[in-house]
């Protein structure tokens, strides 16, 4: 029997299923039990009376949510790919996808930390300092760090070249930063965020962007929770009044905030789109069972059509990671899945009936819920239409 | 699962699309629609015995390349691409898929090597008036005994009377693979094409590429191959095989047709813009384009699974058809629509894809019917507790 709180060791030139194999005994040893600080399933963040409720449940969420990733980072598993001096283990990208393979299917989740775990690296790797990566992303593997996005504006949605917020030099180095930002996730539990803002003129358009790593915890950032369709408060209106960032928060140089907000954009696509796929394929079929309506051809078709939707997007992904030029990959993944993910809900209220019509039914709830936040899926990390006109310029090389 | 083609793999479409390109031209395939056998006997011979395509999946054995289903399917993508007029899916999917599935040891010697030099045309002979695929009690032909001896080792021992529908290149394949019932249920009879008991009338068919006869058999010599009365879970494997293949082949043409609209949208200008810059055409573009790669994966890892995990076979199989025939004969109708007013007409090569799209979909069973049979895989795959969302 091995000690389970041994980190899993690295062995270089191991292949997928031996490494799978050693990250799923390392799960069946220490995965979440009931009623521990890491207990997953106790983690509710559906709808709330008030923001505070709201603000409450995602405190704990987010604490749950730091707890395992300081276990994984002590078990060796967190940032596999990541460089050894940044705090990971330079293994290949694919063990990151392992882990959070194994995390779904023990019902444990880092993507409250997506930004930090996803982005941010993306960002600093292409465009940041030595200085910056030492910084910023250890504590990010460590659990101690959650970042989020100041990224749209009310007049900036998906034109994002019309990001109004100013960052203007200070005497004696750094920035300060005032404007509005809205949408933000975890705004409220986040220690950083990743902005963007205006440093050179209106007239300059995106030359006149950059961006900045801005720390939370200080005066003039103002976060006011916004209640969204499904009655959940997940996002904020952020507003900043001469926030301060110091010199070394600048990703770049100035006015190449563009090309990061494209690296950020990219990477976030690939993180919603590449993302384990919630298996509602799956639970609609044990839907339908429990309802006993499972004969039903039509419902049947509504199955069947849910696990070609699901079983493509992942054997795509496959596609992808086992290098297929695949166009446009990245807009390409986040519409199939938000399409998915719409028509799934979709189908759950046909299924369901006249349940679909309460929200007090335990099985008719979970699917009310994906059915009010589809919406969001189709619009956060650019809307379908953008994506499209992605997929048509950059994928299919159509005139812009 | 490993959904990677390798260098040999990427070499070998290269080779065909090659091929292809230089035999397979549009000009070639209009000229082909209109001959009595459509096909080009010099192309197939050069395709089967020099490029050695009809004996790819065949074993080394009966003379064939000993490869996988994945190379074939390759191939089969690469024609579709070209609208090859040509007897791969009868010959090289359905009919010799059917020998050796049916594990007749004699019967493979016998006629397999011919199918993989391209001497032998051969088909499976399965549908009847009703059409289904995939129904054994739609089988009405039946098979007797002849009799004694007198029936010589040519005749095989067996008569089968009644009529196929349906039947792809039923017209010319010499080597007619007729499924029939028996006392002891159904089973595969070898027939000869060319015997007077053999009446073939060809079909006017919707997609002129592909032709398909009617057969009508009258005490037809016949010789039983495998065991009597035990086909029909052969067939069912066979069938799966043959809907992977047309998958291929309809995820290869529904990339063609975006290729070809998404060119046309770069040139054909209106309004002073060329038509692809307004979003009406991006966004309809960006559909198919989610169309097609979705098919393409779902093709690819039906062309895995037959070639590595016969258990997920059927789930594949089911899987590639409804997702590729819907796609293809989407990709084709919007191709029409995007190229306007000359899209419509007889001249573009649009309206042969289109009439591939419909005509193919149908073949091996619908979108539809392959969706209640997934749903009937997942229902039967269902953990005892239902799984419901985190």
């Amino acid at each position: 029997m091995p000690n389970p709180a041994a980190p899993v060791s690295d062995r270089p030139a191991e292949g997928r299923s031996e490494f799978q194999a050693r990250v799923h005994e390392w799960f069946t040893a220490n995965a979440p039990r009931k009623g521990s600080p890491e207990d997953f399933s106790a983690v509710h963040i559906v709808s709330a009376a008030t923001a505070e409720e709201y603000r409450a449940q995602e405190q704990h969420a987010i604490s749950v949510t730091r707890t395992w990733q300081r276990r994984l980072f002590d078990a060796g598993l967190a940032g596999r790919s990541w460089r050894p001096e940044y705090g990971g283990h330079g293994a290949p990208d694919w063990q990151d996808e392992v882990v959070i393979e194994e995390q779904a299917r023990w019902g444990v989740s880092t993507k409250m930390f997506a930004v930090g775990l996803e982005m941010v690296p993306a960002v600093l790797f292409r465009h940041g300092t030595h200085e910056q990566r030492a910084t910023f992303l250890p504590p990010i593997l460590r659990g101690e760090h959650s970042w989020c996005q100041l990224l749209s504006e009310p007049g900036a949605g998906s034109d994002l070249a019309n990001v109004q917020t100013r960052a203007t030099p200070v005497d004696g180095g750094g920035w300060s930063v005032t404007g509005q930002k809205v949408w933000t996730s975890n705004a409220g539990c986040s220690e950083y965020a990743l902005l963007v803002a205006r440093t050179g003129s209106r007239e300059e358009g995106r030359a006149g962007l950059s961006c900045f790593l801005l720390e939370m915890a200080q005066p003039g950032v103002d976060i006011r929770p916004l209640r969204q369709m499904s009655g959940a408060y997940h996002f904020n209106e952020v507003f900043l009044d001469d926030v301060h960032v110091p010199e070394n928060g600048l990703i770049g140089a100035p006015g190449e905030g563009w090309a990061v907000l494209r690296t950020m954009l990219a990477s976030e696509r690939a993180a919603i789109g590449g993302g384990t796929s919630a298996r509602s394929a799956t639970q609609l079929v044990g839907l339908a069972r429990t309802l006993g309506c499972d004969g039903d051809p039509v419902v049947r078709d509504l199955l069947a059509q849910a696990a070609i939707r699901e079983r493509t997007l992942d054997l795509l992904r496959a596609r992808i990671a086992a290098g297929h030029a695949v166009a446009a990959a990245g807009p390409t993944t986040k519409l199939l899945y938000s399409e998915h993910a719409r028509l799934s809900a979709d189908a759950a209220t046909t299924i369901l009936g006249m349940a679909a019509t309460v929200v007090d039914d335990e099985v008719s709830a979970p699917w009310i819920e994906r059915l009010l936040f589809a919406p969001g899926l189709r619009l956060g990390g650019g809307t379908d239409e953008i994506q499209r006109n992605a997929i048509a310029e950059r994928g299919l090389g159509l005139p812009r | 699962m490993n959904l990677a083609f390798s260098d040999e793999q990427n070499e070998l479409r290269r080779t065909v699309r090659d091929f292809l390109e230089k035999n397979s031209p549009e000009t070639e395939v209009r000229r082909l629609m209109e001959t009595a056998e459509g096909y080009d006997p010099d192309v197939w011979h050069q395709l089967a015995a020099e490029l050695g395509i009809a004996g790819l999946a065949v074993p080394e054995e009966y003379g064939g390349a000993g490869c996988g289903f994945v190379e074939l399917g390759i191939v089969l993508e690469e024609a579709g691409r070209a609208l090859l007029c040509a007897p791969l899916l009868s010959t090289v999917v359905l009919a010799a898929s059917t020998l050796l599935e049916l594990g007749d040891e004699g019967a493979c010697a016998d006629y397999l090597p011919g199918i993989a030099d391209g001497t032998t045309l051969a088909t499976l002979a399965l549908t009847e008036s009703t059409g289904r695929w995939n129904d054994p009690d739609a089988v009405t032909c039946t098979a007797s005994p002849s009799g004694g001896t007198g029936g010589g080792a040519d005749t095989g021992g067996w008569t089968v009377s009644g009529r196929k529908s349906f039947v792809p290149d039923g017209q010319t394949a010499a080597l007619l693979l007729v499924v029939a019932r028996t006392d002891a249920g159904l089973s595969v009879f070898a027939v000869a094409g060319d015997v007077p008991q053999v009446r073939r009338e060809p079909r006017a068919t919707l997609d002129q590429t592909r032709r398909q006869a009617d057969l009508t058999f009258t005490a037809a010599p016949a010789r039983l191959l495998g065991t009597d009365g035990a086909a029909w879970p052969a067939l069912e494997r066979v069938l799966d095989l043959a809907a992977i293949a047309v998958a291929a082949e309809q995820v290869g043409a529904a990339s063609r047709v975006l290729d070809m609209a998404v060119d046309y949208a770069k040139t054909r200008v209106q309004f002073g813009r060329p038509i692809g810059a307004f979003q009406a055409i991006k966004h309809k573009l960006a559909d198919l384009h989610l169309a097609v790669e979705s098919a393409r994966s779902a093709a690819y890892h039906g062309l895995w699974a037959a070639a590595e995990s016969p258990l997920e076979l059927p789930a594949a199989a089911s899987l590639a058809k409804a997702c590729c025939g819907d796609a293809f004969v989407t990709a084709a109708t919007e191709n029409i629509q995007v190229h306007g007013g000359i899209g419509f007409t007889w001249e573009h090569p649009a309206h042969l894809y289109l009439k591939r799209a419909h005509s193919s979909r149908q073949l091996f069973g619908n979108a539809a019917h392959h969706r209640q049979r997934l749903a009937q895989v997942l229902l039967a795959e269902l953990p005892e507790t239902p799984a419901l969302p985190a």
